[in-house]
């Protein structure tokens, strides 16, 4: 047994890895820059809105565990806070789908566009303009690293100089914060992926990127759980913890599936032209396979294999349905961007690997640089006995 | 759930647990606890068993739903073909919001009626409403139980040691008649 107040000195292998996965991923995403840079930016931002929307899944679980005082998640919230702590890094990940935004999006160009959709365009320059969407994403991202530096900063401080005020702040910050929290990442999504075919529209789109999001978080603090477990770290957390991780896995493959369905319910009794337009291009073309692959492997299989009481304590197993999920939630992503900027049929370039790998890569080095060489238990946390000592049958 | 026997009145869980434990080591086996929430350390040396009521939940809502989905399709699509705003009469998609209803109600009823069922319900009176201040079960207060049955158990002998494991008061349970 290795005592968790000390410093942890594990996953330099992960980010040794995960660095070369981003530099293979980085030169393939140049590569591709230069055959098509419109279907390049595309990939990139696949790989881009997966990794943060786990991010912020990740952050959005923080900040409920904080301000309902929750007692059971302080055992595993040191790996929950290096998923959060990588936020920065997406304020530089972003960078190349500002300065090529006049690619990817539609709205950029209205010149290129249609008859119908240049007045669209025009009575929607107001919110869809160059200046105002990176002003937009600046505040996001602003609000996105104070919550969750902050809320890190704060938890390893109350392992240097102990006190109450620390817990305090954080659940002040994060119950103050949720309703921010969520308005930004709903605008996020609109902006950064619902904009990519601009004449369509869902109030319902934030929703369903932030369900795939906080599935992706969950699925992701798992495996960073299992894996210090097996390294001989965090021996206290047990199968009454990945039962309760294994319930809000559960939780959230039905709300995903809730959300998905329904926007696509809604929009398909109404039928109207104008919102039909983006599930005929998923549904009547060659992207038809991906949605029902989508439908499958995001719901029924994890819904079905989650039901049952055994599998949601047994490591191994959420192990194994974890790494399944985020391959789904990433073809999520995938199918969200990719048929906007490729609607003739089903597309998988260079482009996608290489942003998935560039972007996926570095998020997960930055984790691994966050996890070493801080103590994986806040130890001077008043709710840490009984949360180690968790029990629920 | 135990009718006779000794009932003593702990101030916390934890005190609870640890006189589980005391008595379990000396030898004692026929316990029932009332505690406002669920104790699993109490549960695991009590020696119950996870119940099975999911598996009824789980028939009668996979029962529901199918038999709400095959009831849509034959009226709606089969019997009677029914277009509505120019859709296909088999429209798959409108037939799930009845399909998903109909399995929760299946379930929360199956449920409901199996919890009563096998607790026992509707029961209007038990032995441990004649002991004062037992409501207090259901708010901030624990009761520990030593089952008449158990071979252990001599009321003077247990009253000491339950008083000693920190029960702020012992009674005894089943001596009074049912109300007439």
């Amino acid at each position: 047994m290795i005592a968790d107040d000390a410093p942890y000195r594990g996953a330099l292998r992960l980010r040794r890895r995960a660095l070369l996965v981003a530099a293979g991923g980085a030169a393939l995403f140049a590569i591709s820059l230069f055959r098509d840079p419109g279907r390049a930016l595309a990939g990139y931002l696949g790989g881009f809105a997966w990794s943060l929307s786990i991010v912020l899944g990740a952050l959005a679980f923080l900040m409920i565990v904080h301000t309902m005082a929750a007692t059971w998640p302080v055992a595993i919230r040191r790996p929950l806070e290096a998923i959060v702590g990588t936020l920065p890094l997406f304020a530089l990940l972003i960078i190349p789908l500002l300065i090529g935004m006049k690619a990817l999006y539609p709205w950029m160009r209205p010149e290129a566009a249609d008859e119908h959709l240049r007045h669209l365009l025009a009575h929607k320059r107001p919110y869809l303009n160059g200046g105002f969407f990176v002003a937009r994403a600046i505040v996001y991202l602003l609000v996105w690293n104070a919550l969750g530096l902050l809320l890190r900063r704060w938890s390893l401080a109350d392992d240097e100089s102990p006190s109450p005020g620390w817990k305090l702040r954080s659940r002040l910050l994060s119950a103050g914060g949720l309703p921010p929290l969520g308005l930004t990442l709903t605008f996020a999504a609109f902006d950064w992926l619902m904009s990519l075919q601009p004449s369509w529209y869902s109030t319902m789109y934030g929703f369903y990127y932030f369900a795939g999001g906080a599935l992706g978080g969950l699925a992701l603090l798992v495996l960073a759980i299992v894996g210090v477990q097996r390294e001989g770290h965090l021996v206290a957390v047990g199968s009454s913890h990945y039962y309760a991780l294994g319930r809000l896995l559960l939780t959230f493959v039905i709300f995903w599936g809730y959300i998905a369905f329904f926007q696509f319910f809604l929009i398909w009794i109404a039928d109207k032209p104008a919102e039909t337009s983006y599930y005929l291009v998923r549904l009547r073309t060659s992207w038809r396979p991906e949605t029902i692959a989508l439908a499958i492997g995001q719901f029924a299989i994890p819904f079905l294999l989650l039901l049952p009481y055994e599998p949601k304590r047994n490591p191994r197993f959420l192990w194994r349905l974890s790494i399944f999920l985020l391959v789904m939630h990433y073809l999520d992503v995938h199918w969200l961007v990719a048929p906007s900027v490729h609607p003739s049929g089903f597309s998988f370039s260079t482009a996608d690997l290489g942003g998935l790998a560039l972007c996926g890569g570095l998020t997960a080095a930055l984790f691994a640089h966050l996890l070493h060489g801080r103590p994986l238990l806040p130890r001077n946390d008043p709710q840490l006995a009984r949360a180690l000592a968790y029990e629920s049958r | 759930m135990m009718r006779r026997g000794l009932l003593a009145e702990f101030p916390t869980g934890d005190a609870l647990i640890a006189a589980v434990r005391a008595l379990h080591q000396e030898g004692y086996s026929r316990f029932d606890a009332f505690t406002p929430y669920p104790l699993p350390a109490v549960q695991r040396l009590l020696g119950w068993r996870r119940s099975r009521i999911n598996y009824i939940a789980a028939f009668f809502g996979l029962s529901f739903a199918l038999g709400a989905y095959l009831l849509q399709w034959w009226t709606a699509a089969r019997d009677y073909p029914v277009i509505v705003g120019s859709r296909p009469a088999y429209a798959a998609p409108a037939f799930v919001p009845i399909t998903f209803e109909m399995c929760v109600l299946g379930t929360s009823l199956s449920v409901l009626a199996a919890l009563f069922v096998i607790i026992g319900l509707p029961r209007l009176w038990h032995p441990v409403f004649a002991i004062p201040g037992f409501e207090r079960a259901t708010i901030d207060r624990f009761f520990l139980g030593v089952d008449e049955s158990d071979p252990y158990l001599d009321r003077d002998r247990t009253t000491r040691a339950l008083l000693d494991l920190g029960a702020l008061r012992v009674s005894l349970l089943g001596e009074e008649a049912p109300p007439p």
